[in-house]
């Protein structure tokens, strides 16, 4: 397996160069380069930063997905 | 250049997954990093420890090659033509992907679109993406390169 778990936006810095990340278990940083990124987008990061927004049924599903493994295998 | 840090530029991405999942040792992410980011020669022995399934799939294609899995010729097929058929077929690693994520984890062409810091607004098929430039800091607008999850992995000339 070698796909990276969407989170939430849940924070956007007014100059828009930050977001704060939800991952249920935790927040994190990112920063927002050449993408229009808002509250409540799902988000792909990677080495700090956005890389794409993807779809919010899609994400959901990710996150199910990777949430019934990790509870599978522990 | 080398073959183990033209690999290592391809594999690059997969190693901030593996330190999400807690697959990697912090201290062996960050010799990984300075290689990748630096060119440094990686022993062949660790990135066929490290990248494991990658190197498996690789000798596969370098049989069928009648090569060495370390060239450069069975390293750009691996990754653009073999890793993406298998992300397309459901294939070992690329089960239960979602269509968003094989977009992102397949090696494919992108377009310049703008250069912002150390990054890169590119255009792959019909999505935005914004990935670093750390190994092609001489790509431009207009410019193709090859894009894998959140990197440019090299340019296209041509």
């Amino acid at each position: 397996m070698c796909f990276t778990i969407p989170g939430k936006v849940v924070f956007v810095t007014k100059d828009t160069s930050m977001a704060t990340v939800d991952y249920g278990s935790e927040m994190r940083e990112a920063k927002v380069i050449g993408q229009k990124i808002a509250v409540g987008d799902y988000v792909i990061v990677q080495a700090h930063f956005v890389v794409q927004k993807i779809p919010e049924k899609e994400a959901l599903e990710s996150i199910e997905m990777f949430t019934c493994k990790k509870n599978s295998t522990s | 250049m080398q073959e183990e840090q033209y690999f290592l530029k391809y594999a690059w991405p997969c190693t901030w997954v593996k330190k999400e999942r807690g697959g990697i040792s912090e201290d062996e992410f960050e010799m990984l990093k300075n290689a990748a980011e630096k060119g440094v020669r990686v022993p062949r022995a660790t990135l066929e420890r490290v990248y494991d399934v990658a190197c498996k799939h690789m000798r596969r294609v370098a049989k069928e090659m009648r090569k060495d899995m370390w060239s450069i010729a069975v390293i750009d097929r691996y990754f653009l033509e073999e890793h993406n058929r298998m992300i397309d077929e459901n294939e070992d690693f690329a089960m239960k992907l979602t269509p968003s994520l094989k977009k992102l984890c397949k090696c494919s062409k992108a377009k310049v679109l703008g250069v912002i810091d150390e990054f890169l607004k590119v255009e792959v098929g019909r999505d935005i993406r914004t990935v670093s430039a750390v190994f092609v800091p001489d790509a431009k607008p207009g410019d193709t390169v090859i894009v894998h999850y959140g990197y440019a992995v090299k340019m296209i000339t041509s």
